[in-house]
């Protein structure tokens, strides 16, 4: 039915050109261009743009439809004239000589009937559809490019929700839509299918903890995070169970769609692109941080190391505090950087260096270079693309680099018989990857803890104590953290990974109606890494080096069988079967030498110890069948039924099959009833899906979980081996309403989803042996709202203003869990805070402690004048996910000039901050300044030994109250409101005019600046509201554990193309 | 049309035929290729004494030294151990680690049992009864008969009475010692304790010493039930084992301490060898009181134990007072912490010491126990042992100094009085004995700070885990309520 019509336009379309063609006699000097423009009706149409391609050159049709075109030059053969008319088909006529050109516009309704790219790549038109389905196009993730592209969908999409982790230069993203289904953080991204084939997204963690962990995680980016955004052409968001009930169990949660560019048939010949970005990153925003106190628990002197002033207040545990006295130009024995042990020989001024934080980061650089080749024969086409990237992030020494190579081949054999092949290959490199999370060998906890505003950064260039290179690092100041270049120069993490996307397909058509796919694609990754740690590294103190191979891949195999007829004249009907094999595997192989022999050798042969492997496989099938149905009735209501049957090897075999099926529906309103003529369309929408879900391998029986390289112990997890598959059931329903010939837009959706028989892990009294139990339970209820809004509010000739709203707000609540259960913690911080699932509690909701209240809610303090000892009882304080979010992109096009902004934001969602936490307690933040002099009596009462309260008048030092107030474990004063507006994108950019670039035989040429976050107005303490922990591989959002400054962005763009 | 509709029923059933008959190989596919489902004791074995005795040192560090004096922290604004204010997550740590142990230390005895291998399964006997111990005196009544049975169903364990639990593990450890055979090694090797995974003409050493720890184990636990003797046949057992030296051999020689000597090569690393400077010395202090009396005697052990400070130009073991008041603050580095050459000693991980026996001894003897020694003869080999465990000499003249020198004449609580302060000093470092100790006998005399609030008591015990009341609240509501309370002041059924 999609076919019929489209070939129908396409004839359509080329039935007027070649009317126009027969209508002109070649060649003509005269230099005025006139004519009528008519509709199919042959009534005239008024206000019809009428433009000289490549110039300002045009006119407007009057009411009559006539226009004409005074040109001051000759019109040479082969130029293009343009007409174009809202609401209609954009016509391009090539200048044949003729001087009246007569044209009849046909009445676009492209727009309604854009085609989609749905489950299994199957192309739909968006009428069709009975669920939400939003699709952008490659000037989505180009228009400011992010080194992840998946960041570039910030904004863009209702029902989408990026989480960041601010994590390193690879900038992974958690990507989920509509809400937390499942009380497993993992299991809640979206599904990421290229070209028709599922691919990762999966970062594979160091084994390491974010917070003081023996080592720290870095992030090393997934096949997602690695896709060249240059070769991206389309990306369809389908956001719930009924858009992706055929991909079975991974889509439960939505899936982005993307479908990569191929070799472009309508222009034959050889296109060739190239297109090249260089962007500066700078650090976004700072805390903020005060300059006017210096190191010390003490305000009375400074002095480092022990001297005449009093004992040392440097480098010891009283370093890194900032409650030492106030900048005020006196003299201090001060560290020297003359000498070789720092020690001071005379008294310094006492002064402040504001950069001693800031002025450790560089302005990043990043640059990519892009060429495409692409053309087509009438049997083929091909497009070939290579693209380089370089990034220098703005910590010294780390960065990466990608080379991407991706090839695209369609060829028609036969009549019957068409082939295709895809292949993305990507190489990153990187020399050094830095550590994130909070921990001695992270920069950020270096940051925090380490510096104080009296230290100059530059002393710590010097890293090695002279005469100990390689062997003991210089500290000069708070000995816990590592000195951070130390960090940045000697401790490196390493990784080169060789990825391929790819996929190749074969389509026979039996006949009109009946044809055959069979599809094979491969997600398919190596990638070596290493990790160095030198000598007299706190964690390591002598040194480590480990080596991992991680090679992992998936296959799917598809093989789609499609049959279309006519039911009854007014009854269209399709259907579709196929079956699915998916395989999984993923090999790891690590080996660790975690002391050296020598030092700075860093060598697995160099192990002191003999050197440990780390092995770790798994593999997982899935085999499935599937079909789906479509019915149209005269193209007004439409009917779709799919049902799949998934079987896994990770369930036990008796459970190890289920049957899931979808049903949705659209009805189109403006056909079917009688609708007030500003309505161009409207469609209303229903849909209800269910999906199963399968869990990971080997949870069904008893093994032995390694330790200590060389013995064996229980796991902590009790196996199961009577697990069930995961049940989703959703339902949707959704208007889609466009005005005013397409002018104003609106999509709206609205749903609910039910997530039940979760395999979770309960937790158990661990007397019983296991801390937790493998289990079927509970029940995750979320409901949302999703709109789209599309205006064009001005559209003239030369000026266009185009612009999208999007917002969206999703409530996931924890009906169920495990009987006798009523709270699950999904995340935690050491118990400072954890993220727990409470029975008729939202998912993400935050709880911790809070300070002891009296019964009129003061804060109780203890008779010396500090809060008392914290509230034993967790309470709620807040929630890591958005209340809601929401996007507006204005696009301005002027003549040649195009001017886009994107603004978006969210409002709600809130995030325990560390790096907040530990600048306060340590003084280094302004909101520490007040009490400085004098001390602080703390605002609450006192509790009497008859129960009655008083109110606190004890005065107590900064230090001690600050330190007390914003302790670790106090989730009250360490939770903060993630609200934000982020100007997102900015993207103004200058199109060459034909004329000129013409002659020198390029077809399109532009330059462009550009912007990322740009602005950020919040009222959140530390760097960016925008903030995740990232936990060995997992996102877990609503945490922030030092992240890392998040950056500015600023770029130019130049794209030619032959 | 009807041919298409054919055809395509047709390709479907192949479809879906090819697909379905592919599950056959789930079951190998879902199978671990990384991890066994069947293992040997003897990599049960060593992995598990190298936990155990982590945690049981760690316990001593970060409970026993505050508790009992040995150290205090830097600066306390509020409660504190030192203070006798006792969390309920002071014992979380035991608690959690020493129950997740259990389900090895259950694998390693069934395994073994199976196997026929009688010498791993007396050393599985032993660690359950040397951890339940340490378990039960800390908590009281406990998870025991009904623990670590989740594979069959059993989530929610009732708690025994101490008792009872006490009653088994004298039976365990005689039963262990019954099934030590010192003519065979362990056959899977694994142990990193006494290295029995050898024979030497015809006869191992090392299980030989594992029967030793089992009986010494077995002194130790005897002499805690003192006060129960009737109750339990205490003083019938003690005499038992003194009688029959051939049947239940103790430590003779230092040679026998049950340590797990951590070798610092990877994977077993003494715990602390990474510890933060922070976390390891800049926060906490040895106490005056323990300090103190060291210096007195200029005690070898302090060059071992602790830091020194300068104090007009001369290097001095100097300590701070514990339960001082809650303002104070002391400044860092200028007194003497934990010497940062045990963060790799190898000799840290103390279970129980061959001088801890000599001091039961003595103890025995001077309770008229026929140990073949005198008090004082045993209280200067434990001295003399302890000196050894630590690696320093006995100085000449040691034993006859003043506040060393064992006073024979005096009277018995006097006695006691010298046997425990020694035995407090040669607890250091082993989990919580010196604690216990101080609740039976209420020795060495710990002076009172003045800082601790007058409601505040030496603790008896640990109160539970805040988990049990979400996980298994109705048995730890009856175990509290049996005991009288879940206060760190109930005193358990053998202090009674």
């Amino acid at each position: 039915m999609e076919l019929k019509n489209f070939t129908l336009y396409k004839h359509s379309a080329a039935i007027i050109i070649l009317m126009l063609l027969l209508c002109f006699n070649v060649l003509a000097q005269t230099s005025t261009l006139s004519g009528i423009v008519t509709d199919k009706q042959g009534q005239p149409l008024p206000g019809v743009t009428v433009l000289l391609k490549g110039s300002t050159l045009g006119s407007t049709t009057a009411s009559d439809g006539s226009y004409s075109i005074p040109s001051p030059r000759a019109l040479t053969p082969n130029e293009v004239i343009v007409f174009s008319f809202i609401g209609f088909q954009t016509v391009e006529v090539p200048f044949k000589g003729n001087t009246t050109i007569n044209i009849q516009l046909v009445e676009d309704d492209k727009m309604l009937d854009e085609v989609v790219v749905t489950a299994l790549g199957i192309k739909r038109e968006e009428k069709s559809l009975g669920y939400a389905a939003q699709s952008l196009n490659n000037k989505a993730v180009k228009d400011a490019p992010a080194t992840n592209w998946v960041s570039s969908l910030h904004g863009k999409v209702a029902g989408l929700n990026l989480i960041g982790t601010n994590s390193g230069p690879v900038g992974s993203t958690r990507i989920n839509l509509r809400g937390e289904s499942s009380l497993n953080l993992d299991n809640n991204q979206a599904l990421i299918v290229v070209d028709g084939v599922p691919i990762s997204n999966r970062i594979t963690g160091t084994g390491r903890g974010a917070h003081l962990a023996a080592d720290s995680p870095v992030d090393f980016g997934s096949s997602v995070s690695d896709l060249n955004p240059n070769d991206i052409e389309t990306v369809t968001v389908l956001k719930g169970p009924g858009a992706t009930a055929l991909y079975g169990s991974r889509a439960a949660n939505g899936a982005l769609i993307i479908t990569t560019k191929s070799g472009q048939q309508k222009d034959r010949g050889l296109g060739i692109t190239y297109s090249t970005d260089i962007s500066f990153d700078r650090v976004l925003r700072w805390p903020d941080f005060q300059f006017e106190y210096g190191e010390g628990r003490t305000d009375t002197y400074f002095s480092y190391l022990d001297s005449e002033d009093g004992p040392n207040t440097a480098t010891n545990v009283a370093a890194g505090r900032a409650f030492g006295p106030k900048f005020n130009g006196q003299m201090y024995y001060q560290y020297n950087p003359n000498s070789p042990d720092g020690k001071p020989t005379e008294r310094t001024e006492w002064k402040p260096n504001e950069d001693y934080i800031s002025g450790f980061f560089r302005t990043g650089l990043t640059t990519s270079h892009n060429l495409s080749l692409d053309g087509s024969t009438e049997k083929s086409s091909a497009r070939l693309s290579l693209t380089h990237l370089k990034n220098e992030w703005i910590m010294p020494n780390t960065g990466f680099e990608r080379l991407s190579a991706s090839l695209s081949l369609n060829h028609q054999i036969s009549e019957k018989l068409k082939i295709s092949s895809r292949v993305n290959y990507t190489n990153k490199q990187s020399d050094n990857l830095p550590l994130s999370g909070y921990n001695n060998q992270t920069i950020m906890y270096f940051m925090i803890i380490g510096t104080t505003p009296n230290i100059d950064i530059d002393w710590y260039r010097n890293y090695w104590q002279t005469g100990l290179e390689n062997v003991q690092q210089r500290n000069p100041f708070n000995p816990g953290p590592d000195n951070p270049y130390l960090q940045v120069y000697e401790m490196l993490n390493k990784m080169t990974k060789h990825g391929v996307i790819g996929n190749i397909s074969a389509t026979y058509d039996f006949s009109p109606a009946l044809s055959l796919m069979v599809r094979s694609g491969i997600d398919l990754a190596q990638e070596g890494r290493s990790q160095q740690r030198p000598y007299s590294m706190t964690k390591y103190p002598k040194g480590m080096f480990r080596q991992q191979n991680v090679f992992n891949y998936e296959i799917n195999t598809d093989a789609l069988l499609s049959y279309k007829s006519k039911l009854t004249p007014d009854i269209d009907f399709s259907v579709a079967a196929g079956a699915n094999h998916m395989t999984q595997k993923y090999d790891f192989a690590g080996i660790y030498a975690d002391q050296l022999a020598m030092p700075g050798v860093y060598m697995v042969s160099n192990s002191l110890d003999q050197a440990v492997a780390d092995p770790n496989q798994w593999q997982k099938q899935i085999n499935s069948v599937y079909a789906s149905s479509q019915l149209s009735y005269q193209d007004k209501i439409f009917l779709d039924l799919t049902g799949r049957n998934d079987w896994s090897s990770t369930l036990p075999a008796a459970n190890n099959s289920f049957f899931y099926p979808s049903v949705s529906t659209s009805f189109v309103l403006n056909e079917l009833m009688a609708l007030p003529q500003s309505f161009s369309f409207a469609k209303v929408r229903f849909s209800w899906a269910q999906v199963g879900n399968d869990t990971r391998p080997y949870q069904t029986e008893r093994y032995y979980d390694k330790i200590y390289s060389n013995s064996f112990t229980n796991p902590g997890t009790l196996y199961n081996a009577g697990l069930k598959p995961e049940i989703t059931s959703s339902f949707e329903t959704g208007l889609d309403i466009r005005l005013l010939k397409n002018r104003l837009g609106l999509d709206l959706s609205v749903y609910k989803n039910n997530s039940r028989n979760q395999i979770l892990e309960i937790p158990l009294d661990n007397t019983s042996g296991y801390n937790r139990a493998l289990m079927n339970a509970g029940l995750i209820s979320s409901s949302g709202v999703e709109v789209l809004l599309n205006g064009k509010p001005v559209q003239t000739p030369t000026f266009k203003w185009n612009s999208t709203l999007t917002w969206y707000r999703n409530r996931s609540y924890v009906k169920e869990l495990a009987p006798g259960i009523d709270n699950q913690i999904i995340a935690n911080h050491n118990s400072n805070v954890s993220i727990e699932a409470r029975v008729g509690g939202r998912m993400g909701d935050m709880y911790g402690r809070g300070f002891q209240r009296s019964p009129e809610g003061e804060i109780i303090y203890t008779t010396g004048g500090v809060p008392a000892e914290l509230d034993p009882t967790l309470k709620k304080w807040g929630n890591a996910f958005a209340d809601w979010k929401a996007g507006i992109t204005n696009e301005f096009t002027y003549k040649n000039f195009r001017l886009s902004i994107l603004f978006d934001g969210q409002y709600g969602g809130d995030v325990y901050s560390q790096t907040n936490h530990k600048l306060n307690t340590l003084g280094k933040t302004k909101v520490t300044l007040p009490g400085r002099e004098g001390g602080i009596v703390g605002d609450g009462v006192v509790r009497q030994p008859d129960g009655s309260f008083v109110p606190n008048l004890t005065n107590v030092t900064a230090l001690k109250y600050y330190d007390e107030y914003y302790k670790i474990t106090n989730a009250e004063t360490n939770i903060f409101d993630a609200s934000f507006i982020k100007l997102r994108e900015t993207r103004f950019e200058y199109n060459l005019p034909l004329s000129l670039i013409s002659r020198i035989a390029l077809k399109r040429a532009s330059v462009a600046l550009y912007g990322r976050d740009l602005l950020l107005f919040t009222k959140f303490p530390a760097y960016d509201p925008e903030a995740a922990m990232l936990n060995n591989g997992t996102i877990t959002p609503g945490i922030e554990m030092a992240q890392f400054p998040s950056t500015r962005t600023m770029g130019v763009n130049v794209t030619v193309q032959f | 049309m009807a041919i298409s509709i054919r055809k395509f029923y047709l390709l479907v059933l192949t479809l879906g035929f090819i697909s379905s008959s592919c599950t056959k190989d789930f079951e190998e596919i879902n199978t671990d290729p990384n991890r066994p489902k069947e293992i040997y004791p003897g990599a049960i074995l060593g992995q598990l004494q190298y936990k155990f005795v982590n945690t049981s040192i760690g316990g001593a560090r970060n409970f026993t030294h505050e508790v009992m004096q040995v150290s205090a922290p830097r600066s306390s604004t509020n409660n504190g151990l030192h203070r006798y204010h006792v969390t309920e997550s002071a014992g979380s740590g035991l608690w959690t680690n020493f129950y997740d142990y259990m389900t090895d230390v259950n694998d390693l005895f069934t395994i073994s049992e199976r196997l026929q291998e009688n010498n791993y399964k007396a050393i599985a006997l032993l660690y359950k009864s040397w951890a339940y111990s340490i378990l039960t005196d800390t908590f009281g009544n406990i998870p025991y008969s009904q623990a670590t049975q989740a594979t069959t169903g059993n989530f929610t364990p009732a708690f025994d009475k101490q008792q009872d639990i006490y009653v088994q593990i004298l039976k365990d450890l005689e039963t262990a010692n019954s099934l030590l055979d010192d003519t065979k090694a362990l056959t899977y090797g694994g142990d990193l304790v006494y290295n029995a995974n050898t024979l030497g003409n015809g006869r191992s050493e090392g299980i030989l010493k594992w029967k030793k720890f089992v009986n010494s184990l077995r002194l130790r636990l005897l002499l805690r039930l003192s006060k129960r003797d009737g109750e339990i046949q205490v003083s019938e057992q003690i005499n038992q084992i003194l009688v029959d030296p051939a049947t239940f051999p103790t430590f003779s020689s230092n040679a026998d301490d049950a340590i797990f000597r951590y070798p610092g090569t990877y994977p077993f690393f003494n715990p602390y060898y990474n510890a933060r400077t922070l976390d390891w010395r800049e926060g906490t202090y040895f106490t005056e009181y323990f300090i103190n009396q060291l210096n007195q005697v200029e005690d070898p052990r302090r060059a071992v134990w602790a830091t020194q400070v300068k104090v007009n130009d001369a290097n001095v073991y100097q300590g701070i007072k514990s339960g001082y008041e809650s303002n104070l603050e002391y400044v860092v580095n200028k007194n003497s912490s934990y010497n940062d050459a045990l963060k790799t000693l190898p000799q840290l991980g103390i279970m129980m010491s061959y001088a801890e026996l000599e001091f039961i001894k003595a103890e025995l003897a001077l309770k008229g126990f026929a140990t073949g020694n005198t008090p004082k003869g045993h209280y200067e080999k434990g001295i003399a042992a302890s000196m050894a465990q630590w690696g320093v000499a006995l100085p000449s003249g040691f034993l006859q100094k003043e506040g060393v020198a064992y006073e024979a004449s005096a009277s018995n609580t006097e006695q006691l009085k010298q046997i425990m302060l020694q035995k407090y000093f040669a607890l250091f470092f082993t989990d919580y004995q010196a604690w216990f100790e101080k609740r039976r006998t209420d020795l060495p005399e710990l002076p009172r700070g003045s800082g601790i609030p007058l409601t505040n008591q030496f603790p008896s015990r640990i109160p539970y885990p805040v988990y049990l009341q979400s996980l298994n609240s109705e048995n730890v509501t009856a175990a509290s309520t049996v005991m009288g309370g879940d206060a760190s002041t109930t005193k358990v059924w053998w202090e009674k």
